[in-house]
């Protein structure tokens, strides 16, 4: 079965990036790409996905705030998140804590780790 | 070594005042300004030398706390005294002398000196006339300034 | 009136003596005896250049004249007796067979003066450093955006640069040319975005060289954005929405874009604190420029949707030290730095009353208020200073940067003007001696303007700018308009200087 990816990032060099680096891994992976909130919601409603990677700065609206939304839906409480962050602070682990986000990929990533964390979440 | 100094002793009820240098424009008198205790003693003895903005912020000092406190001058200086018989203020209404320095010569010896005196000492702007040389010991140095002009703060009669 | 006797001089604050024909002291005041450190002993028929330390040639020369004149001043003298250092002033007057000698104690004043110029120095200094300091401090609260801006393209150049390794582990090149050349062109562009970012912010650090700021004519649609390239990542990372209204024309101050950088980036950042803490929704900062032509001013709004400013603190924003945010948190000096910054340039700046948000003002006199007023004169009396008053108008904002490095050797006093209308009104009030106009720009061009001028104005010199394409217009329009002369681009300093000096000869 193959997986489905959607990758919420307004920067659409860094979501060609990830487009690449897919396409050298592990074959099965579909990347869906939006640039924003509104976007990203609006591809969430027409398909169904395995994973969501959410970058935390967004136009118009934080990343932080569209997982907290996900999370308090009924639809989405239980799809696997991970938070796609320029830097790890404190405030971003306890809000992963509580929001129940599965990981955090801090900028700029290497391909192997950022190949392993996807690998790992999609699999379990 | 800044220019001026100020030693405060505070006791039950007074407070002396020891002042040191030069009372200029850059004179502080921050160390001093919350004193209420009921006697304000001010020793000059240090006190080299005071010019006009030092005349004026001494008076807009002492002005205040002599509505409060009784305030005592001790060991003034010539340049004190000088100061103070020119300067409308320097002694507040009220303040004591207990000392001061006045200068001698002595014909004799030919040595000059400041000789420390008290108010009862004079009597009607006069100096007294017996006083001993400190070098060669012979009575009767003169007073070395115009006594009209230098015992002026002193009553007349 | 009687005669002045010892008595009354005895009253004197400052020294009074009289003198003999042998300059020996004969009467002298108290005053005296104190200044000197004296008793009356050693003062009494002791020659005054004994007394004091003073070149004899001093009182000889004093002495001639007064007998000669009659009465004589001296300049003011500097001295020391014991440890103290003494300026004094002496007037001398023949009385009878003696000289009297009054004198005026200068010293305290002298040395107050001196000090007060030091302290002023020294506060200048200070100033600075602390605009200086003010501009590190923003730039430190700009880095953690800054840092946000880097990491994108960072994160670009390093996976690309992984990508391009893995191709390259391929046995056929060929095969990867596609790969290998768009990774490459990937990684260069990341790359230059990042130079772009780190450059602007070691434009904005650098400290001028001079010590006085530089002001020159610049255009504030590129200070607004610069300032916004620099917060970008602040703004990002609030999701903060920025909308910016510039109209159409030129917006030209004279001023140092560094420092009115520094005030748009203060109030960018202040806003952008206020709607993050506040949590606002759709938090927006509008920016906005717009002429005030009866004012002659240019203001620069910056305005968003955040709590704004209480009524409490409305009055103490712009004090030095106040802030309202948490210890450690800000120093609180940059409203009151940026208010200064705007009143160094003739200009304001003010919080404006409004519902719903904060909105401050950045008041900017125009091109032709300042451009007048850096000459040094203020507006009335601008129709009496010396040296030629040149008008240059022209929309390019280094074509009238150059006019005036041009002007500032010679005689010629530069006025600026970006465009015909605004110069038309300044000519309403003020006289020029000559105008310099470009052909070429938006709004009426340089060959209406000048036909308006020569209706309202007479028979002021002009001159045509412009490149050779002019050329026609400016045969076209020589004898309609009595044209003095044109000015070709680009053009030398020694062009434009021996222009202006043809027509004034005649």
């Amino acid at each position: 079965m193959a997986n489905k990816i959607l990758l919420i990032d307004d920067d659409p060099k860094i979501c060609d990036l990830v487009g690449a680096f897919l396409k050298l891994g592990t074959k099965g992976i579909e990347l869906i790409t939006a640039c924003d909130t509104s976007q990203g919601l609006f591809k969430l409603e027409n398909d169904e996905f395995d994973l969501i990677i959410v970058d935390k700065n967004l136009p118009t609206r934080s990343g932080l705030d569209l997982i907290e939304q996900l999370r308090k839906s009924f639809k989405y409480n239980r799809i696997k998140i991970i938070l796609l962050s320029g830097s790890l602070t404190s405030a971003d682990v306890s809000f992963s804590v509580q929001n129940k986000v599965s990981d955090i990929i801090v900028k700029p990533f290497k391909y192997v780790q950022f190949m392993e964390k996807l690998k790992k979440h999609l699999d379990t | 070594m800044s220019k001026f100094q100020i030693d405060l002793t505070l006791n039950a009820g007074q407070a002396i005042v020891s002042l040191e240098g030069v009372m200029d424009e850059d004179m502080v008198l921050e160390k001093v300004q919350g004193l209420n205790e009921e006697t304000l003693i001010f020793d000059f003895d240090k006190v080299t030398s005071i010019n006009s903005c030092g005349i004026r912020d001494w008076i807009t000092f002492i002005s205040s706390k002599a509505t409060d406190s009784k305030i005592v001058y001790r060991k003034c200086p010539k340049v004190i005294i000088e100061q103070l018989n020119m300067v409308k203020g320097f002694l507040p209404e009220g303040a004591q002398i207990e000392s001061f320095y006045a200068p001698f010569f002595c014909e004799s010896c030919e040595n000059e000196e400041m000789v420390l005196l008290s108010p009862n000492h004079i009597k009607g702007r006069k100096a007294p006339t017996n006083l001993p040389c400190s070098q060669c010991k012979t009575e009767g140095i003169e007073f070395d300034a115009l006594e009209s002009q230098y015992f002026h703060f002193l009553p007349e009669a | 009136m009687t005669i002045l006797s010892t008595d009354e001089l005895d009253l004197l604050f400052s020294p009074a003596f009289t003198l003999s024909e042998e300059l020996k002291v004969q009467y002298f005041n108290p005053a005296l005896s104190t200044l000197l450190q004296l008793p009356p002993r050693k003062i009494k028929e002791q020659k005054v250049k004994e007394l004091f330390p003073l070149d004899e040639r001093f009182w000889n020369d004093l002495k001639e004249r007064t007998q000669e004149q009659g009465s004589a001043i001296s300049e003011e003298i500097d001295f020391s007796i014991g440890s103290e250092n003494y300026t004094f002033v002496f007037r001398l007057k023949k009385v009878d067979s003696l000289i009297l000698c009054v004198s005026n104690d200068l010293s305290v004043e002298k040395s107050l003066h001196g000090k007060y110029r030091e302290q002023l120095e020294l506060l200048k200094k200070s100033h600075q450093q602390v605009v200086q300091a003010d501009k590190v401090r923003a730039l430190g609260e700009l880095t953690a955006g800054i840092s946000h801006e880097i990491n994108n393209p960072l994160t670009v150049a390093s996976g690309n640069n992984e990508l391009l390794g893995f191709a390259l582990e391929t046995e056929d090149l060929n095969e990867q040319r596609e790969i290998l050349t768009q990774c490459h062109g990937n990684i260069d562009e990341a790359l230059t975005r990042i130079q772009t970012i780190i450059a602007g912010m070691k434009g904005f650090l650098h400290q001028d060289s001079q010590g006085e700021d530089k002001k020159e004519y610049i255009e504030l649609k590129s200070v607004i954005d610069n300032s916004l390239k620099l917060t970008q990542g602040t703004l990002d990372s609030a999701s903060i929405k920025s909308v910016v209204n510039i109209p159409e024309g030129g917006h030209v101050v004279l001023g140092n874009q560094t420092r009115l950088e520094q005030i748009v980036i203060n109030l960018i950042q202040n806003a952008t604190d206020s709607m993050r803490d506040a949590g606002v929704l759709n938090p927006t900062l509008k920016i906005d420029l717009k002429r005030n032509p009866e004012k002659h001013q240019i203001s620069l709004n910056i305005s968003d949707n955040g709590p704004g400013v209480s009524t409490e603190v409305k009055d103490q924003i712009f004090e030095n030290f106040f802030t309202t945010k948490e210890m450690g948190k800000g120093t609180g000096l940059g409203l009151s730095l940026c208010q200064k910054i705007a009143e160094d340039h003739q200009g304001s700046l003010r919080l404006i009353d409004k519902e719903g948000g904060a909105h401050f003002e950045l008041c900017l006199p125009i091109i032709e208020v300042s451009s007048f007023a850096s000459n040094d004169e203020i507006f009335s009396k601008l129709n009496d200073i010396h040296g030629k008053k040149i008008l240059v108008v022209d929309n390019d904002v280094t074509i009238l940067n150059l006019c005036q490095k041009f002007m500032e050797s010679t005689s010629f006093i530069f006025i600026g003007s970006t465009g015909g209308e605004e110069a038309l009104e300044v000519l309403n009030k003020y006289d020029v001696d000559a105008v310099i106009t470009d052909l070429n720009m938006p709004g009426i061009d340089g060959s209406t303007f000048v036909k308006h001028l020569r209706q309202s104005y007479g028979p002021v010199p002009v001159f045509y700018l412009s490149d050779t394409s002019g050329m026609d217009q400016y045969k076209k329009d020589k004898e309609a308009l009595n044209l003095s002369g044109m000015l070709v681009k680009p053009f030398k300093s020694s062009e434009l200087v021996s222009l202006l000096e043809e027509a004034f000869k005649g």
